[in-house]
């Protein structure tokens, strides 16, 4: 990953880190990224390539069987992990596995209670993230009586109410209604605008990977590359080699390229448009 | 093999104070041989409407006949056991519900299920194994050591060892990397092109309807808004946008184009835009 002359905080740094859930097969192979404090990094990688393990390794989940991550400068260990826990916040996929509580309203307390807050205060927190992800007005709900979507919406007001420094979305949209995910995208890029909030995004999402600032590739336990996501998907042969995907308008770009129209490559829909047009006008 | 649903409506907790129409009034027919998909937002009644097509749940009023079986209200059908082995039900998440010991007894458990003799019912699985691209070599493996797309493909192949008719998949690429729902797109495919299957296609994804389907139901707040050809459905704009349908991307582009003032027709691909523009170059 680049680093702009020490000007820019790695927030988290994993280094070499091996681990194994069985004996003789390693789920990481010496992994090493870093993520600069601030920015919004997406993980991608096909199901089984360690994703996941990191996340759980990053929020201490799981122990690494050999190698150091850092989180805040701070060496991740047993001693650490209580400090480095209230600096970091996790969503999981499936909401089901998350929802501890009897109603909206006490599951995002769960957390603030756990940290003492003041009861006076905690309504007026509870519902100013409830109104972020939309849940306002269930906030007296049953979770039998909510949707996935809805109960993964009120999985990351929960952790957001905790006011963490980094979060990190373990394919946290990928059962919601393309409308939800979109909203919950725009959620997070929000939450992301002011820049002091580090998002760390799991994903198969690759158009959310192309609008984040930094994308680590992962392949059967390795490090395939880290980057720029333009640089990243500018390498279409080997993203499809690893079993992913690059994004609509880069395969548009690629496809117009074979019929020898050349465009620049671009992130929007918009933008394609706008360029596939221009190139039309010069002939 | 019609499905047919009329003035069908299901509440839930009917006797409650916190009864819950799910779905109502729904008058459909599903047409046989083709992929249909049912879209609709979150809570719209998707997977109640499809949990009646193998009587898992019963109407609250009206109708739903499948070829010779008539479910009510008020009877369960007769032979329940014979209608579903004609209607397929891939839940969503159905990996989590493998539990044998090897791949293969997993798949087996249907047929057996269903009054096999072992011999067939390891035959079938076999089979079935072999249509979702599980050789082999996966047959005595644990279904707890295979990565996520195999062990949905591996609960496909359960239902599929049963031979229905029409197969219903509820989500089936949610979760699964591009590879693994490139695959599944491809499965479903050929189940119905090569082996005729009726496919009812429950997804959030209209990158895949559009890739995919033949017609599409959208449903909201439990009613029937329309069923169309999948195509024209997402062409027209006015019904997408009071719906908050997010157009397929290729759609998207196309219509960025057209409003520009580029002449196109007929594209429904990348290829197809490459094709149609590369032709304007010449």
């Amino acid at each position: 990953m680049v680093l702009y002359m020490g000007i820019m905080k790695n927030v988290v740094e994993v280094k070499d880190v091996y681990f194994a859930y069985e004996e003789d097969n390693d789920a990481l192979k010496g992994v090493s990224f870093a993520v600069e404090k601030g920015t919004y990094t997406t993980i991608l990688g096909h199901n089984g390539s360690g994703k996941s393990t990191i996340a759980k390794l990053i929020s201490g989940l799981l122990v690494a069987k050999s190698g150091e991550i850092l989180i805040d400068g701070e060496i991740l260990n047993e001693r650490s992990i209580e400090s480095i826990r209230r600096k970091l916040g996790i969503v999981f996929q499936n909401p089901d596995n998350q929802f501890i509580a009897s109603s909206v309203r006490e599951d995002i307390a769960f957390g603030l209670e756990n940290y003492c807050v003041d009861p006076e205060k905690m309504d007026a927190i509870i519902e100013r993230y409830a109104a972020l992800v939309d849940m306002k007005d269930k906030l007296e709900k049953e979770p039998t009586n909510l949707s996935g979507g809805q109960k993964q919406r009120v999985a990351i007001a929960g952790v957001l109410a905790m006011q963490p420094q980094i979060i990190i979305f373990d394919e946290a949209t990928s059962m919601l209604d393309p409308k939800g995910k979109e909203e919950i995208k725009k959620t997070i890029h929000d939450l992301h605008s002011d820049r002091a909030l580090t998002i760390i995004s799991i994903t198969h999402d690759i158009e959310e990977a192309l609008n984040s600032d930094y994308v680590i590739v992962l392949n059967d336990g390795k490090l395939y590359k880290s980057g720029r996501p333009e640089d990243t998907f500018k390498d279409k042969e080997g993203i499809e080699a690893i079993g992913l995907d690059i994004p609509f308008t880069y395969k548009v770009a690629f496809a117009l390229k074979e019929k020898g129209i050349m465009i620049r490559d671009v992130a929007k829909i918009e933008d394609l448009a706008e360029e596939i047009w221009r190139s039309s006008l010069k002939n | 093999m019609a499905i047919k649903f009329e003035k069908l409506s299901y509440i839930y907790s009917p006797d409650m104070p916190y009864a819950t129409k799910a779905i109502s009034d729904i008058d459909l027919e599903i047409s046989e041989g083709k992929i249909t998909a049912i879209i609709g937002k979150t809570g719209s009644g998707k997977s109640t409407l499809i949990q009646h097509l193998n009587a898992l749940l019963l109407p609250s009023s009206g109708t739903l006949t499948i070829a010779d079986f008539t479910i009510t209200s008020d009877k369960k059908p007769k032979g329940l056991k014979a209608l579903r082995r004609k209607v397929g039900l891939v839940f969503q998440f159905s990996e989590y519900q493998l539990f044998e010991e090897t791949i293969l007894k997993d798949v087996a458990f249907g047929p057996k299920n269903f009054g096999f003799s072992e011999e067939e019912a390891i035959a079938r699985a076999k089979e079935a194994l072999g249509l979702v691209g599980l050789d082999e070599s996966y047959y005595e493996r644990s279904p707890l050591d295979i990565s996520g797309g195999q062990k949905r493909r591996a609960a496909i192949a359960g239902i599929l060892a049963i031979d229905p008719d029409i197969i219903v998949l509820d989500e089936p690429t949610a979760g699964l990397d591009p590879r693994g729902t490139k695959e599944m797109i491809a499965l479903f495919s050929a189940l119905n092109k090569k082996l005729h299957k009726t496919i009812i296609l429950v997804t959030h994804d209209n990158e895949i309807v559009y890739e995919s389907a033949d017609e599409v139901v959208l449903l909201e707040d439990g009613k029937v808004v329309c069923k169309q050809d999948a195509h024209s459905f997402f062409e027209d704009r006015a019904l997408l946008k009071s719906h908050a349908i997010i157009e397929p991307k290729i759609v998207k582009l196309k219509d960025l184009l057209m409003d520009k003032g580029l002449k196109l027709d007929n594209i429904y691909s990348i290829q197809d835009l490459a094709v149609a523009l590369g032709g304007n170059h010449e």
